[in-house]
C-alpha cells in the first residue's frame, strides 16, 4: 500500500488541487481516492492504466465533493499552497485556475500529465471530440487572458 | 520559457502535507468509523444501516442484470462495474441508526431503470436503487428493501407512492421528507410506482413542472434528471417561478445521446413553498413514435466508499439531487416521469408543432420523408415571424445515425457554386438572386453550427486567391426582409427505418456588423421546432 501511495499520491493530489484549488479539499479527495484504491481488487493492465483509473476516480471524487458542499461559487485559489518563482508563473497559474473546472482538468491532464485526448476522453467520460473542443476553448481563453498562446 | 512550462513548474512544486500519508495508511489498515476533515463519516456500521435505510424516492431496489452491466461497461467506468458487483442484496431490517451530531449526511444514489421506445431504438436498462438519510432519528423512515426485485421496466418506489414498496419497520412522518416531482402542467396524470405517468400524442408540445411537497423552507436545492434528448427534449422555455423559492434550470449534455436536466434554486431558509408549488416549468415535444419514455432521476457514476471491518468495501452510491436548509441537509425524494406516447390515427401535417400557432421569430424544418440509405437528402430550414436581418447563427443537435454533408469552405465559390450549395431566402420557392451567404457548418459529435451572413461572404477570385465578397455597397443592401427557407442542410440517411430527430436549440438572427452602417438590431429566436425525419424502406 505504501508503494502504491508513493507512486501516485503526487499526481492524485495535484489533479485534486487543480479541481478544488485548496489544500484541505485536495487532501480529503486524495484520502478518499487511495482508500478506494486500497480496497479495490482490480487488476490493471499497466501502470498507465492504473494512473488513468486513479485520475478518473480523483475527478469523480472532486465533482462529488463540490456537489456535497454546494460550492456554487468558485473557491478562491489558496495561494499559500503554491510557490511562484516569477510574476509570469503567478500569472499563468492563475489564468489556468480561473478557467472553468472542466477546462482546468483537461489542460492539467493534457499538458501536465501528458495524456492524449483519447485517454482524457476515457478518464473524464466524455467523447474525444468534446475533449478536443474543451482543449481548444481553454487555449483560446488562456490566450485572451495571457495575451499569447499557451503553448509558446 | 513556454507558458505551459511555467504552469507545470508551479504544479511540480505543489506538495501534499506528509502527515496525510500516515493518516491514509492508518485508515486503510484499520477500517472503523472514521471521519475525514470534512466530517464525512464512513465505516461498516454506518454502511450497513445506510444500505438498509430506505428513505425518500422509494424502495431499495437492487438487481444485477446484464443490461445494467452493459450500460456501465458502455460508460467505460470499470470502477463502477467492479463496485456494483460488490453491492450486496440485503433484506436487513432497518433501524434508525443514529449518527453523531458531527456526521455529514450521506445520500445514496439512484440508478434508474430506464427503457426506451422499442420502435426505433434499442432499449437500455438501468437498475434503480435509491435511498436518502437524514441526520436525526425523527427524520429517518425505514422501509425493508425489496430484495430480488428486478427492473424489467422502470420502477421507482416512492417513499410515499404506490408500487412495490418495501415493508416499513420505523415509519417516519411523511411530512418530514421533501418531495420533488415532475408533473404535466395541463394534463391529468397518475402517480404509479413512484413516478408521474401521463399520456401524450405523437409530436405534442406541452409543459412540465417541477413541483414540491413538504417544503420546510429550504435555502437551496438541486434536482437532476436524465432525459434522452432524441426522445423528449425541447430546450424551450425553462422558466422559473416566483415564490419562496426561485428556481432556474439548464440542460447539460452528458454525451451524444443523453441530457441532464438540472433544476436548482435558492430560498430564504424560512419561507415554505406551499404543497404543489411549481418551482420550474419547461416545454417538451413528444416523440413521433408511440411508446413509453422516461425521465429518470440522475445519479453520479462514482460514489462514496466505506471500508468494512472484514476489509471488504461497500459502495454507497450517491444521488445528485439534494436540498438544504440553513446549511443542514434535508431528506428529499425525487420523482421522475413515465410518458406514454399513444398511437394517433389522425393524419399528421408532418410538423411536430404547427409553426403557424407560434408567434415571434420561429425556426423550423419542412417535413422530410426519405428512404433508408438515401444520400444527400435536403432538409430545408425555415424561419418565420422575424424582422429583417442580415446575418445569424444556428445550433442543432441531431440523431447520430444521420450523417451530415458538411460544406467545404475552401472550395466555396460564389461564381461557380450551384444553387443547392448556397444559402438563400426562398419565398414560395424562389431563391433571391445575388444573395450569396457565408456558409459554414461544423459538426462536432452530433452537434452542428451554421453561421450565415448575407453581406460579407468569402470565396476565391479567378486567380484562386481568397477574397471577400460583399453583397452590395453597404449592409443596407444585404438586408433579408422576407420569411422563408433560411438554408438547406443535407444528410445521409441511416440504413434502418424509423424516425430520426434534428432539433435546433440555439440561435440568433443578427443585424450584421455593429461597427458598420446599416446594421440592424439582433433578434432572439423564440421558438425552435424539431424535425423528425421519417425513414422508410
Amino acid at each position: 500500500m505504501e508503494q502504491i501511495y508513493d507512486k501516485f499520491h503526487a499526481s492524485v493530489y495535484r489533479m485534486a488541487f487543480a479541481y478544488c484549488k485548496n489544500r484541505a479539499d485536495a487532501e480529503d479527495i486524495t484520502s478518499e481516492v487511495f482508500l478506494k484504491r486500497f480496497g479495490c481488487s482490480k487488476t490493471f493492465e499497466s501502470e498507465r492504466h492504473e494512473t488513468a483509473w486513479m485520475m478518473r476516480v480523483t475527478i469523480n471524487q472532486a465533482k462529488d465533493l463540490l456537489r456535497i458542499f454546494r460550492r456554487r461559487n468558485e473557491v478562491p485559489l489558496e495561494e499559500a499552497a503554491l510557490v511562484f518563482e516569477s510574476p509570469e508563473e503567478h500569472e499563468v497559474y492563475h489564468a489556468v485556475m480561473d478557467l472553468p473546472a472542466k477546462y482546468r482538468s483537461v489542460i492539467h491532464l493534457f499538458y501536465y500529465e501528458g495524456y492524449s485526448t483519447a485517454e482524457i476522453a476515457q478518464i473524464t467520460g466524455r467523447s474525444e471530440t468534446a475533449v478536443r473542443t474543451q482543449l481548444s476553448r481553454a487555449r483560446a481563453m488562456l490566450k485572451k487572458v495571457l495575451g499569447e498562446e499557451f503553448e509558446i | 520559457m513556454k507558458r505551459i512550462q511555467q504552469y507545470c513548474s508551479v504544479t511540480d512544486r505543489l506538495e501534499q502535507d506528509p502527515a496525510c500519508k500516515e493518516e491514509v495508511l492508518k485508515m486503510a489498515l484499520q477500517p472503523k468509523i472514521h471521519m475525514t476533515k470534512r466530517g464525512m463519516i464512513t465505516g461498516s456500521a454506518v454502511a450497513a444501516a445506510l444500505l438498509a435505510l430506505n428513505i425518500g424516492i422509494g424502495g431499495y431496489l437492487y438487481a444485477q442484470n446484464k443490461a445494467r452491466e452493459e450500460l456501465l461497461s458502455a460508460a467505460n467506468d470499470e470502477l463502477s462495474v467492479a463496485e456494483a458487483d460488490d453491492l450486496p442484496e440485503t433484506t436487513a431490517a432497518v433501524t434508525g441508526t443514529s449518527l453523531s451530531a458531527a456526521a455529514e449526511t450521506v445520500r445514496l444514489t439512484a440508478t434508474t431503470a430506464k427503457t426506451t421506445s422499442a420502435a426505433a431504438q434499442s432499449s437500455t436498462q438501468k437498475t434503480t436503487k435509491t435511498a436518502a438519510v437524514s441526520q436525526t432519528a425523527e427524520k429517518q423512515t425505514a422501509e425493508k428493501p425489496a430484495a430480488g426485485q428486478t427492473a424489467s421496466a422502470a420502477q421507482n418506489d416512492a417513499g410515499t407512492g404506490t408500487g412495490t414498496s418495501a415493508q416499513t419497520t420505523s415509519p417516519a412522518p411523511k411530512s418530514s421528507v421533501i418531495e420533488y416531482a415532475l408533473v404535466p402542467a395541463d394534463k391529468p396524470y397518475e402517480t404509479t410506482g413512484g413516478k408521474s405517468v401521463w399520456h401524450v400524442k405523437p409530436g405534442e408540445q406541452y409543459n412540465v413542472r417541477l413541483t414540491v411537497q413538504n417544503d420546510p423552507g429550504v435555502s437551496g436545492f438541486m434536482v437532476e434528471y436524465n432525459i434522452s434528448k432524441n426522445d423528449l427534449l425541447s430546450r424551450t422555455n425553462l422558466q422559473h417561478y416566483e415564490g419562496s423559492v426561485h428556481a432556474y434550470g439548464q440542460f447539460d449534455a452528458v454525451n451524444n445521446d443523453d441530457q441532464i436536466l438540472v433544476i436548482s434554486g435558492n430560498g430564504d431558509g424560512s419561507t415554505k413553498a406551499p404543497d404543489g408549488a411549481a418551482l420550474a416549468e419547461f416545454t417538451l415535444i413528444a416523440p413521433s413514435t408511440p411508446g413509453t419514455y422516461e425521465i429518470c432521476p440522475y445519479s453520479n457514476r462514482d460514489s462514496s466508499y466505506v471500508v468494512n471491518e472484514d476489509g471488504t468495501t461497500t459502495v454507497l452510491p450517491s444521488r445528485a439531487s439534494f436540498a438544504e436548509k440553513n446549511g443542514e441537509d434535508c431528506a428529499c425524494t425525487v420523482r421522475g416521469a413515465e410518458i406514454i406516447v399513444d398511437a394517433d390515427e389522425t393524419a399528421s401535417s408532418g410538423y411536430l408543432v404547427d409553426p403557424e400557432t407560434l408567434d415571434g421569430p420561429t425556426v423550423y424544418f419542412e417535413p422530410v420523408t426519405a428512404h433508408a440509405g438515401e444520400k444527400h437528402v435536403p432538409v430545408k430550414l425555415r424561419v418565420k415571424g422575424n424582422d429583417p436581418f442580415i446575418s445569424g447563427f444556428l445550433s442543432f443537435d441531431y440523431d447520430p445515425a444521420l450523417q451530415p454533408l458538411l460544406f467545404n469552405r475552401d472550395t466555396m465559390d460564389n461564381t461557380t457554386a450551384s444553387e443547392d450549395d448556397r444559402l438563400g431566402i426562398s419565398v414560395e420557392g424562389t431563391l433571391l438572386e445575388n444573395a450569396p451567404l457565408l456558409k459554414s457548418s461544423v459538426s462536432i459529435g452530433s452537434k452542428m453550427y451554421v453561421i450565415f451572413n448575407n453581406y460579407r461572404s468569402f470565396g476565391y477570385d479567378s486567380d484562386g486567391l481568397p477574397t471577400v465578397f460583399h453583397n452590395g455597397e453597404t449592409q443596407t443592401d444585404a438586408v433579408i426582409a422576407e420569411e422563408g427557407v433560411l438554408c438547406t442542410l443535407y444528410f445521409d440517411m441511416p440504413e434502418e427505418c424509423g424516425t430520426y430527430r434534428i432539433y435546433p436549440y440555439d440561435g440568433q438572427l443578427g443585424g450584421g456588423a455593429q461597427d458598420e452602417p446599416g446594421n440592424l438590431p439582433d433578434q432572439t429566436i423564440q421558438n425552435f421546432i424539431p424535425l423528425d425525419i421519417v425513414v422508410i424502406p
